[in-house]
């Protein structure tokens, strides 16, 4: 079984790679990109997956292991394997003023106009959710951010029943670090 | 070949087949318990599939494979009967049909060989060739005292229906030879007595009673069938395409064969 | 009914008779051997060719074996390495109930689930919350609550517009296809999505090496590969999609519309025959027209007119009134080479004055199946080769037609018994075939007929006003002892060191008075109708969301109109939705029928107690659990909203269990020691792992059974 961790960027997809090492899975990743201020922990991401589109064989080696597949990658993934998508959900404000912070901090000096970024990232989850529904082959268990981060133990436990895995859901909460919640959003 | 270039004994056997194959199956169906045979064949097949499901249990496998025999032997007792009803026209048929179609006439300019099978070593001594006109003989009598046979070869100066006779002891046995070209009847063989021999064999009727001879033979040349580019013996081509024509028939009318 | 012919001595002595004539045949060549024609070329080319192919295929798979065993260990699927049993025989009787065993065995009827009481175990089985055989049975095979498998009812809410939808699975059309004109070319077959979740612990069993047989387990369409044979079961649609779709030919004026279930087909009389159709689905090429296919068949009454020849496509066979056919293979076309192939039976009701024809619902025909019914395909292609067609609708019984009075309680019980036949053949089989490993089966019949006919144990049942006594009142015990006698042949059949375990998914109690919760909470407040209607339609015709806090639909959910959940939701997540639920639940446990005075519901369930899982968003927010003698009614069920919140249940099916789970316990019988005094279902898959020496998957709910060495009860 692969299991897939997905989500828009900033979506808490790095957290929840974080939680299911401690659970005791495999990741299958890289470590090219480094801990940084965004993301403390690691961003726990496999720089080939980019090459999904066009070689699509590369999910064989997620095999037994997860693997962060952001969410433009999803609708390459191919058919015919075993999968278990896990899709992190978090507001589109929060993700936006996330998004936002880190490309500041990175010294990018073209903002992008909110209201189209809004509009961008809501017709892409469209295109995701459609696309999510049409796989009847990938069972997905779709995670609220907020919830993982206000009740870590019940979310890890969901996340265990859901992979149907061996996992450390005590570990598995223990993870989740509420102070890493920027950007909340009411 | 025809006047018109058309291969006639290929159109024949292929029209033969074809008849005898759409009559094959519907006599089948009618002399056939359908049923029976539709349940003896999905148990084939289902033993089959046991193979394939249950290949990880070695005894499954076995007692499956015992079961395939057994179902094909019930499988080929039902299919058997109504064969045993049409056998024996067919087997009449095809006889009369390999009159024409089993061999070449003599052509004229060829020869061939006439021979004789006698009783004893005095008709075997005796025996002598009596030609019409238009038959002459190239060489002098064989004898196979092995055999009891005594072989003459002739060659046809023209063609026509001739008779030529067997002397011996001071009787005479005829046997009709034909010389030309096209689908002629032609008769082997002339026997003495051997009702079943002369029922496949010969197209002629018995040698008369005596104590001589028992059979005289003309060797027609066997006839070879072109058809799709190879050269066939009318049986085995006939047998090929009855059985498409069967499958094909069995298919359009829902047999079970 | 004529069933498939069976082997006997005098066959075999023919055979053999047959076998030496033919050796005669092949070793003493005779001139008719060139004579021998295509009939002898036909038998002999395939049965030899048969025969080859089996034998190379024997070869193969005995030289491949140790390899795959080695592969297998390589892997480190060490089967049986830890295992306290080789075997394991598990029957399911759905709805078999313990108190009604335990009167029948009291009474002698029973006396191989005795055997297994006395000698082994026999204990009361917690089933689920609600106590349905679609989730109590996805529970059976996952070890886990419905919040982990996604199996609440067998139907589930659209939340975009309120309409029902199939939970347990999801067909939709081809993903590709091409328009020429109006037509629709598909290009692929359909799609279908499994919607219940969690891992079947056959699953588990095949990945370790462990080979299973699973008949008929409900909720295993579409079937999920594994290594092993799978039938599925409940929850297969039939050829039109539905659940089951039954037609009654009849050449009567159309009446009304069948409530469930059911459409009414004209027969058109021409001369001395009439003619009539079977509806088939909807044609492929016009999808979404609601253009259905259909086969046409005629009709012929002979002079007696006591029976009929019919002719369907080239298929002729005749029927007495009163009797039913075999079943019949119908090929529906709907041109450009689509067809879709189904098998139904028919049943002639009547032939003067007026002809009536019932057909069955048309199935997906098992020998050439349109849909994917097993795991592998050819599992259900090699069961119709070997015992010929079966039915293989999930709902295979066609109580909906009783409840309409289209079949009597004779021609019902006989399509019961049938399918019943069917299934102990398949059940055998799979034994014979499965010397190691696990064989699951479960039976319908014992659900079936205790739903539709209760009225006959209960005299005060409503529905049994106008049933004459005489007719069937011996019909459960019958049921229930048939089914013991299979359980004898069961034990027969096995060694003392295979485990049998008997279980069933829930009991039984009366259904003799409805329960129209809708009616209920209109009359409350909680659930609006538009202006001017005191009532509504199916499916909330007539709600007014904007105004509704609380409605139902299925058998047992109570939902909320939450706000970003429902489309049209009003009641906020969280504090709000809480209280409403508690103010529901407290006013809703222990209502009072004042017609009976009986208590009409007898607990109301908090999901967010009961449930826990990945999946438990798409729960009901309440479980009604209706007291003994009551059930949601048949317009609640389906959405509707009537003034009566309690009234007589006069249908035939006058039995349920879709009531407060409590009440409904099913029934475990082993053929050895169990500790534990109150097992629930959800137990069994962990135990059966845990038997068969495997490690437990730690999201399991189910908790394994302490079983003791040894069999006690031997064949």
């Amino acid at each position: 079984m692969i299991t897939i961790v997905s989500g828009l960027p900033r979506s808490g997809t790095s957290l929840m790679m974080q939680m299911l090492a401690a659970g005791g899975m495999t990741l299958l990743t890289d470590h090219e990109r480094r801990a940084d201020v965004d993301n403390p922990r690691g961003y726990c991401e496999w720089e080939p997956i980019k090459l999904l589109p066009k070689e699509p064989h590369r999910i064989d080696e997620a095999e037994g292991k997860a693997v962060k597949v952001i969410s433009q990658l999803l609708l390459s993934v191919p058919r015919g394997k075993n999968y278990k998508l896990i899709f992190m959900e978090r507001p589109l404000p929060e993700v936006l003023a996330s998004q936002d912070e880190m490309l500041k901090r990175r010294g990018s000096s073209q903002p992008v106009h909110a209201a189209l970024l809004t509009s961008a990232f809501r017709d892409h989850m469209k295109g995701v959710i459609a696309w999510l529904e049409a796989r009847e082959d990938i069972p997905v268990c779709r995670m609220g951010y907020r919830k993982v981060l206000n009740d870590p133990a019940a979310s890890a436990k969901t996340v265990r029943d859901f992979l149907e895995l061996d996992l450390d859901a005590e570990a598995m909460a223990r993870e989740v670090d509420p102070s890493l919640y920027r950007n909340r959003r009411p | 070949m025809g006047s018109l270039g058309v291969n006639l004994p290929a159109l024949i056997v292929v029209g033969i087949s074809l008849v005898i194959g759409l009559l094959m199956v519907v006599l089948f169906r009618y002399t056939s318990d359908q049923d029976a045979i539709r349940i003896a064949k999905d148990h084939l097949k289902a033993h089959l599939l046991a193979l394939r499901l249950f290949q990880d249990q070695i005894p499954v496998v076995i007692r499956s494979y015992g079961r395939i025999v057994l179902a094909t032997g019930r499988y080929l007792r039902l299919a058997f009967m109504p064969l045993l009803v049409v056998i024996v026209p067919l087997t009449f048929l095809i006889v009369q049909i390999d009159r024409y179609l089993g061999s070449f006439p003599i052509k004229a300019g060829e020869s061939f060989l006439v021979s004789a099978r006698v009783t004893d070593a005095a008709a075997f001594n005796d025996a002598s060739l009596q030609l019409p006109d238009g038959l002459v003989a190239t060489a002098p009598a064989v004898h196979v005292p092995a055999e009891n046979e005594v072989v003459w070869r002739v060659m046809a100066a023209r063609e026509g229906d001739y008779v030529v006779n067997v002397q011996a002891s001071a009787q005479s046995f005829a046997k009709r030879v034909v010389v030309g070209s096209g689908l002629p009847r032609l008769s082997p063989e002339r026997l003495r007595g051997k009702f079943w021999e002369r029922l496949f064999y010969s197209a002629e009727p018995a040698l008369p009673e005596n104590n001589l001879v028992e059979a005289i033979e003309v060797q027609y040349p066997a006839r070879d069938i072109a058809f799709a580019s190879f050269q066939w013996n009318w049986i085995w081509l006939f047998f090929l395409l009855s059985l498409a024509a069967g499958f094909l028939f069995k298919s359009i009318l829902g047999i079970e064969i | 009914m004529k069933r498939r012919r069976v082997t006997t001595s005098v066959d075999r002595k023919r055979l053999a008779l047959f076998l030496a004539v033919l050796g005669i045949i092949f070793f003493f060549p005779l001139p008719s051997h060139a004579y021998a024609g295509p009939g002898a070329g036909f038998a002999v080319l395939s049965s030899f060719w048969t025969l080859f192919v089996a034998l190379l295929y024997s070869i193969y798979a005995f030289f491949v074996w140790p390899f795959r065993q080695l592969f297998r260990v390589l892997r480190k699927r060490k089967a049986y390495g830890n295992a306290q049993i080789k075997r394991g025989v598990i029957l399911g009787f759905d709805g078999m109930d313990p108190e009604l065993t335990e009167r029948f065995i009291a009474e002698g009827r029973l006396p191989n689930l005795a055997k297994l009481r006395d000698h082994g175990t026999f204990r009361k089985l917690r089933t689920t919350y609600p106590a349905i055989s679609p989730v109590a049975w996805s529970t059976f095979m996952t070890g886990v609550n419905p919040g982990k498998h996604n199996i609440y009812d067998f139907l589930a809410r659209d939340l975009s517009n309120y309409l029902p939808y199939l939970s347990s699975a999801e067909i939709k059309g081809p993903k590709r296809s091409f328009k020429i004109g109006k037509y629709t070319v598909p290009l692929g077959g359909p799609r279908i999505k499994g919607m219940r979740r969690g891992t079947p612990f056959w699953h588990w069993l095949g990945e370790a090496g462990i080979f299973c047989s699973v008949i008929r387990v409900p909720v295993t369409f579409p079937p999920e590969k594994f290594p092993g044979v799978l039938l599925s079961g409940m929850c297969v649609p039939d050829l039109k999609g539905s659940q089951g779709t039954f037609c009654l030919c009849t050449t009567r004026a159309s009446g009304d519309k069948f409530r469930e279930g059911g459409v009414r087909v004209p027969v058109e009389r021409n001369g001395s025959a009439s003619h009539s159709y079977v509806p088939g689905p909807e044609d492929p090429l016009l999808p979404g027209s609601g253009d259905e296919l259909r086969a046409s068949f005629e009709i012929r009454p002979d002079k007696t007119g006591t029976q009929a020849r019919f002719t369907v496509e080239s298929q002729n066979f005749t029927l007495k009134v009163g009797e039913y056919s075999e079943w019949i293979p119908v090929k529906f076309k709907a041109g450009a080479g689509f067809n879709a192939h189904g098998i139904c039976r028919f049943y002639l009701k009547e032939l003067s004055p007026e002809v009536e024809v019932y057909v069955t619902p048309v199935n997906i025909d098992p020998g050439r199946p349109d849909l994917p019914i097993s795991h592998p395909v050819t599992y259900s292609i090699y069961l119709a080769k070997l015992f010929g067609p079966y039915a293989t609708l999930g709902l295979a019984e066609d109580t909906w037609a009783l409840n309409e009075h289209v079949l009597d309680d004779d021609a019902f019980l006989a399509q019961c018994y049938a399918n019943h036949d069917d299934r102990e053949r398949m059940l055998f089989d799979a034994l014979e075939k499965t010397q190691q490993g696990l064989c699951a089966c479960v039976f319908d019949t014992t659900d079936r007929v205790q739903h539709m006919f209760w009225r006959y144990l209960d005299e005060d049942h409503p529905a049994a006003r106008d049933v004459p006594h005489a007719q069937h009142p011996q019909v459960i015990q019958a049921l229930y002892a048939r089914m013991d006698e299979l359980v004898g042949r069961v034990m027969k059949q096995i060694d003392d060191k295979t485990l049998l375990m008997v279980v069933s998914d829930h009991g039984f109690k009366s259904f003799a008075r409805c329960v129209n919760l809708n009616a209920w909470l209109h009359q409350n407040g909680y659930l609006a109708l538009k202006a001017g209607k005191t009532e509504s339609g199916d499916w909330f015709e007539d709600v007014d969301w904007a105004r509704t806090r609380a409605y139902t639909m299925g058998l047992n959910g109570l939902y909320l109109n939450i706000k970003g959940r429902e489309r049209e939701g009003i009641i906020e997540a969280g504090a709000d939705a809480d209280a409403l639920k508690n103010e529901l639940r407290h006013k809703l446990d222990g209502l009072v029928d004042s017609a009976s005075g009986r208590i009409g519901i007898t607990g109301v369930f908090d999901c967010d107690a009961v449930y826990a899982g990945p999946y438990v968003d798409n729960a009901p927010d309440l479980i009604v659990g209706y007291g003994d003698g009551f059930r949601a009614s048949w317009d609640s069920v389906m959405g509707k909203v009537t003034s009566l919140i309690f009234e007589d249940n006069l249908k035939a099916w006058s039995g349920d269990h879709c009531i407060d789970p409590r009440l409904v316990p099913g029934v475990l019988f082993c053929n050895r020691k169990i500790a534990e005094e109150k097992p629930g279902i959800v137990d069994v898959a962990p135990t059966i792992l845990k038997l068969f020496g495997l490690a437990l998957p730690g999201h399991l709910d189910g908790k394994p059974w302490t079983v003791a060495q040894g069999t006690i009860v031997g064949p």
